[in-house]
């Protein structure tokens, strides 16, 4: 699927709108005044942040408005509208990172933060660098070295420790 | 003469080896992040910053110094060797630079671009320990409303960072400065957007948001591998040096653009980038041989490099004395020295007077690092800048992810720099601006503080807070940077239409 930048930056505007209202019916919700005891209240600058987003959101969709039109002159700025903006290799990247790292928040628990850091990289060069089983340890094996001498030695972090105590 | 006894007070502190170990760690760090296509400043500060942890601050600062000026020169290795700048600032050295490499003196060109950064560092190093101590001294009668109008200054600097669309740039602005107030009311306690959550109520720090939007979205959308092929004999000591003849075509411009290049560091928003296309651009003008730039002329890679490093140093003048940073790099480094416990501003050179010559002190080693790195282990940094790049983008994210744990010894933090990653990759594909978030995020805290405080002090009277004589003059230079170029296009108009 092709997503073209005027529908990815007509996207970001709506959403930027739907966050900023999110902000002030959040702020209305959670009972942050304006102004306490003649004073200014907790929620009086997440209230400017919200409007002032929601302003950003309707300047964005102006800006497209206007890029829109130039493109139906300009045919530079219009192959720049229609560009595509996701490219599925850096998809690929970000979907084995966010595996990966959510792997990482659930496994450190049990298996130990550097352990899951190790598998991590071991993993990471395996699916994305197609490397050697042998260079893909090697290199995992190497960082949770250099992890604990930086982290555990010197900074004396105390990490998560899993079965085999480190 | 207090000066100077302020400086060798500076290098006593420097007789501690950790120090000089923690600059030569940032230095190294520095020029191969800066190398890395598509890794800045920025984001080697924002990923290094868990080696700060628990550091003496001026070891960190050391680093992070280290990191900021290697990388400012990293950039212009690749830019010279394979025609691809390691970062925006490096742009303009391709130009001259790929020539030079091209014709064969590839060594000549990094030598010239290493000595001309040192050369232009120094000369910044003293105009910073000059100019700031006056600024600090000036600015020590500032209250919370002055404070304000500073944070106020430092935020307009946004509007140089927006690229083109403002309203991205204000609203990544925005959306910090939102993140920012997340957490307990400083003043009446009440939990803000905290949904329950413990981990929620000291709020989000800037660490992990720096290192996801700037470490792991740039590691997301960085595949290209370096092939870089150099002659052994072209990275030899005696082919880097210039001759007498290509100093003296050279020294002129770096004079010139050391101190353009300062002066544009130290407007916020403006950057090492503005400064090096400035700096060429005027070399190009006032050069014998301004004909022949672009075709490979020594003076071509000297103007944008000293004027690059001269900028970075530049940038941390109104950020140490005033608390104001004017790039996202500054803001990540001010945000560190946060993290240390050291406020940066007007009290800076007095309160924290070890610290700040210490680092002054650092900044000159800082340099001699640079040049003896620079021109002693050039083979090296190329070697490892061929390490193919899935490696070394495991290796930052397991770092990444490390650093935030280490942060709060949470994983929560972990999560949080996920998360902010995520939005950092889709705020590139839709060419929003992270800098600007981080900005605001650093500010935010402290901009939200003192103008409640100064409203308190001014009986919640606004107009009183913004209409004190500095505070004043502040905003108003805030507005005109924020405001200066669309107000001068539509009275250009109205005058034109009024003739």
């Amino acid at each position: 699927m092709k997503l073209k930048a005027k529908t990815a930056n007509l996207i970001m505007a709506v959403a930027a709108i739907v966050l900023g209202a999110a902000i002030l019916i959040l702020t209305k919700v959670q009972g942050l005044e304006l102004v306490k005891s003649a004073k200014m209240g907790p929620g009086f600058f997440p209230m400017v942040c919200g409007i002032a987003i929601i302003v950003c959101g309707i300047l964005m969709l102006l800006e497209l408005n206007t890029q829109n039109r130039r493109a139906k002159t300009d045919e530079a700025e219009a192959a720049e509208m229609e560009k595509g903006v996701l490219d599925p290799r850096e998809l690929r990247n970000l979907l084995v990172f966010a595996v990966l790292g959510i792997g990482v928040l659930l496994l450190s628990k049990y298996i130990g933060l550097l352990t899951s850091l190790g598998l991590c990289v071991i993993a990471y060069l395996k699916i994305q660098g197609k490397d050697s089983w042998l260079k893909s340890i090697i290199t995992g094996v190497c960082m949770v070295v250099f992890l604990y001498l930086v982290f555990v030695l010197f900074l004396h972090v105390p990490v998560p420790k899993g079965p085999l105590g480190f | 003469m207090s000066v100077l006894s302020n400086l060798v007070n500076g290098f006593s502190i420097l007789a501690n080896p950790m120090t000089i170990v923690y600059s030569l760690v940032g230095v190294v760090c520095g020029v191969i992040i800066g190398a890395l296509p598509g890794l800045g400043p920025s984001v080697g500060i924002a990923v290094l910053l868990p080696m700060c942890y628990g550091l003496d601050p001026v070891c960190a600062l050391c680093m992070l110094c280290g990191i900021y000026y290697g990388a400012m020169y990293g950039g212009s290795i690749t830019s010279i060797l394979i025609n691809t700048p390691g970062d925006s600032a490096a742009i303009m050295t391709t130009l001259d630079g790929y020539p030079m490499a091209q014709k064969g003196q590839a060594g000549k060109a990094l030598g010239m671009a290493c000595l001309a950064s040192v050369i232009g560092g120094t000369i910044c190093v003293v105009l910073f320990m000059t100019l700031a101590p006056v600024i600090s001294n000036f600015a020590t009668v500032f209250g919370p409303s002055e404070y304000f109008a500073l944070m106020v200054l430092g935020l307009t600097s946004i509007a140089g960072m927006t690229g083109k669309s403002p309203a991205k740039g204000f609203f990544a602005a925005f959306l910090g400065l939102f993140v920012a107030g997340i957490g307990i009311d400083l003043i009446f306690g009440t939990p803000k957007f905290v949904f329950g959550n413990v981990n929620l109520y000291s709020g989000i720090d800037f660490v992990p948001v720096a290192m996801g939007l700037f470490g792991i979205a740039e590691i997301t959308c960085n595949f290209q591998d370096n092939n870089i092929v150099v002659d052994k004999e072209n990275l030899k000591l005696k082919n880097l040096l210039p001759n007498k003849e290509e100093w003296k075509l050279s020294l002129p411009h770096i004079g010139r653009g050391t101190i353009l290049g300062f002066i544009v560091g130290m407007l916020p928003g403006a950057g090492a980038t503005i400064a090096s296309f400035l700096s060429y651009d005027m070399a190009k003008k006032t050069s014998k041989r301004g004909h022949l730039f672009g075709t490979g002329v020594i003076e071509g890679v000297a103007a944008p490099e000293c004027a690059n490093n001269a900028a970075s140093m530049g940038a941390m003048v109104p950020m140490l004395t005033l608390g104001v940073p004017g790039s996202g790099a500054t803001a990540i480094m001010m945000g560190a020295l946060m993290m240390l416990g050291i406020s940066p501003g007007p009290s800076f050179f007095t309160k924290e007077a070890d610290v700040a010559w210490g680092l002054v002190a650092s900044m000159y080693l800082g340099n001699v690092i640079l040049v003896c790195i620079g021109l002693g282990a050039l083979g090296l940094f190329v070697r490892i800048l061929n390490v193919r790049t899935t490696t070394l983008n495991a290796l930052i994210f397991a770092f990444i992810l490390m650093g935030a744990y280490a942060l709060n010894n949470s994983m929560f933090t972990v999560g949080v720099t996920l998360f902010f990653g995520l939005l950092g990759y889709f705020f590139k594909k839709v060419n929003i601006p992270a800098a600007p978030m981080v900005l605001a995020l650093v500010l935010g805290a402290l901009t939200e503080t003192n103008l409640r405080q100064a409203l308190i002090i001014d009986d919640n009277n606004f107009w009183r807070v913004i209409t004190h004589p500095i505070s004043g003059v502040i905003i108003v230079l805030a507005i005109l940077l924020a405001f200066g170029t669309p107000i001068k296009s539509f009275l250009k108009k109205r005058f034109a239409k009024k003739a």
